[in-house]
């Protein structure tokens, strides 16, 4: 029997939830406090989702998306978390791999909300810029102006040259990482 | 390893740990949403009346009187009114965000308390109960904070107060004092016992959601047959409407005949969708509308055959209601109308509203009637009452009435 209840449908997806945020803002806080709000947001939509015959993890991933951007002022506000910053030119030794990822990490961390957010729908969700631009209220120009830029930063902080890749077509990027 | 395999390693990792405490995350979110949907209701009243001020006029303040003359729609905008209810943010006592009357002089009310322009910021709840039909209230001594919960009224006696994630309250003398109930979720029942009222609550006990019965000892009971994702209707929350029970699932409207042993399927077409309807009337002839989103029309529905088909009611001709100018604080905020209302007064029948003249339903000929209703520049029907709000700015006030005629304005201590 399908548990179709707002209590359900959060026991179901509630560990995709917190991939996303955490994807989103690369701290544990505030990925708390981002799929609080999307639920909370979500329980007040959760008749209408399903008046509607709507998806109810693509809504939920749509106000976390929207949440996400939108909280961004406030969240510049306060007090950073804990970051880690790695410099990359003292920083790459054998260890290169590792050093990579704290050093995409603290790059991530550098990115504007929208960048990020970008760059976790192409590569978390594996959506097509259309999608994208839906989820993010901007056009498929801006989500494409916005990734590479981002990917721009981010090989710029890994020490990563030559010419720029081929950017990421949205859709075609191997198996699809669903909500839940 | 290239960007590429390092942003996806990086996303699909994920935080550390398992999701933990995840009903505590629900109960939480359906908290917040309650207190912000009641926050956000007295937001928009507070709008309208910011937008509306000056169209009713100036009334007398007394007691208990009828005003016999039904407002101009055509009137101008008194802009320097609007600006001082803006400031004010509130009316008198508070703003009326829910309530229940259970009869013609029993009911409760919950006001909301603001003391910012924000909402989301310092408001706080109060229950006031009535046995005079709103002639005087009394302050239940629940809920000091913006915690929403809601209220189950047995009887002028008999009260629950369930807050959703902590243990229900209990009261056994019309809300004068009320005790914690610790152990009260009790199995299962088949039909609603008479006596208890149809509810949908969190067990504290368990967190899991409950649509059955609840008793006035506030014990809950898990109903057998019910429908997979029932939910309660809009109003009445907890009580039969001319002997059926409804339920909504999804949005599909659900009836039964037989105190919840059965339901059957209850056709309201795909204009509107079960879980926004308020139902009311009697078994003779049912009436429906919905809950919209601000600047939506809502449906006005009847049933003559206990709710197995619906035919739409077109609204009477209405004036122009200034529709409040802010749009929605967030994109999804369920609450809130185009001025337009129904509701039913038992006894007297089924009025509707475009927001400033009144009109009442002739049974026999289906035909709606103009008919002379207290001034307002907002009307917020409340189970079995009507509220009028804002009806003098000078002296911004709520009034009550359970007749349509008698009115009160609302005093809480």
């Amino acid at each position: 029997m399908v548990d179709d209840s707002f209590d359900g449908f959060v026991r179901a997806h509630i560990a995709a939830l917190d991939r996303y945020a955490h994807a989103l803002t690369g701290d544990r806080h505030r990925a708390d406090d981002l799929v609080q709000e999307t639920l909370v947001r979500l329980a007040g939509a959760w008749r209408r989702v399903h008046r509607d015959a709507g998806d109810p993890a693509a809504y939920a991933r749509t106000i976390m998306f929207r949440t996400h951007v939108s909280l961004w002022r406030r969240w510049s506000r306060r007090p950073d978390a804990t970051s880690l910053t790695v410099d990359p030119s003292t920083s790459r030794d054998d260890y290169g791999t590792v050093d990579a990822r704290l050093t995409l990490r603290a790059s991530l961390g550098r990115l504007s909300r929208l960048q990020r957010a970008v760059l976790v729908a192409t590569y978390l969700a594996d959506l097509p810029d259309e999608e994208i631009a839906a989820l993010i209220g901007r056009s498929e120009a801006t989500v494409r102006s916005l990734r590479h830029r981002g990917l721009k930063a981010l090989r710029a902080d890994l020490g990563i040259t030559g010419p720029d890749p081929i950017e990421p077509k949205g859709g075609s990027r191997g198996p699809r990482l669903p909500v839940a | 390893m290239d960007l590429d395999s390092l942003l996806r390693e990086e996303f699909t990792a994920g935080p550390a740990e398992p999701p933990t405490l995840v009903d505590e995350r629900i109960a939480a979110a359906r908290r917040t949403r309650r207190r912000r949907d009641l926050a956000t209701r007295a937001a928009l009243v507070a709008a309208v009346l910011a937008a509306t001020a000056g169209v009713a006029g100036i009334v007398d303040i007394g007691t208990r009187h009828t005003v016999p003359a039904v407002p101009s729609p055509s009137a101008p905008l008194d802009r320097a009114a609007a600006m001082r209810l803006a400031e004010e943010t509130q009316l008198g006592p508070g703003q009326p965000v829910d309530g229940q009357f259970i009869d013609a002089r029993h009911g409760w009310i919950a006001l909301l308390r603001c003391t910012t322009p924000d909402p989301d910021q310092h408001c706080a709840l109060t229950y006031a109960i009535t046995d005079n039909a709103g002639a005087t209230f009394r302050k239940l001594p629940i809920s000091p904070s913006a915690t929403a919960g809601e209220i189950y009224m047995f009887d002028p006696d008999h009260l629950v107060f369930d807050r959703w994630t902590e243990p229900r309250l209990v009261s056994d003398n019309g809300g004068r004092t009320w005790r914690e109930v610790t152990d009260t979720s009790s199995g299962t029942v088949d039909t609603v016992p008479a006596g208890d009222l149809l509810a949908e609550v969190v067990d504290p006990a368990t967190e899991d959601g409950i649509f059955g019965a609840m008793g006035p000892d506030g014990t809950l009971r898990r109903l057998t047959n019910a429908p997979v994702g029932a939910m309660p209707l809009s109003e009445p929350r907890d009580r039969p409407v001319g002997g059926i029970y409804f339920a909504a699932v999804g949005a599909r409207l659900m009836a039964s005949d037989d105190a919840g042993a059965t339901w059957r399927s209850a056709d309201v077409g795909t204009a509107v969708s079960a879980s926004d309807l308020s139902v009311f009337g009697d078994a003779a002839r049912l009436y429906a509308t919905n809950e919209t989103a601000v600047g939506d029309v809502p449906t006005l529905l009847t049933s003559t055959d206990r709710g197995a088909t619906w035919t739409v009611l077109p609204w009477p001709a209405t004036g122009a209601f200034p529709v409040p100018a802010q749009p929605p604080r967030t994109m999804d905020i369920f609450a809130g109308y185009d001025g337009r209302s129904a509701t039913y007064l038992p006894g007297s029948g089924l009025y509707a509203s475009d927001g400033l003249a009144w009109w009442r339903l002739e049974p026999a000929t289906s035909q709606f009637t103009p008919v002379a209703m207290r001034p307002s520049v907002i009307w917020q029907p409340i189970g079995g009452a009507l509220v009028s709000l804002g009806t003098d700015p000078r002296h911004p006030s709520a009034w009550i009435s359970v007749d349509g005629t008698h009115w009160n304005p609302i005093h809480v201590p």
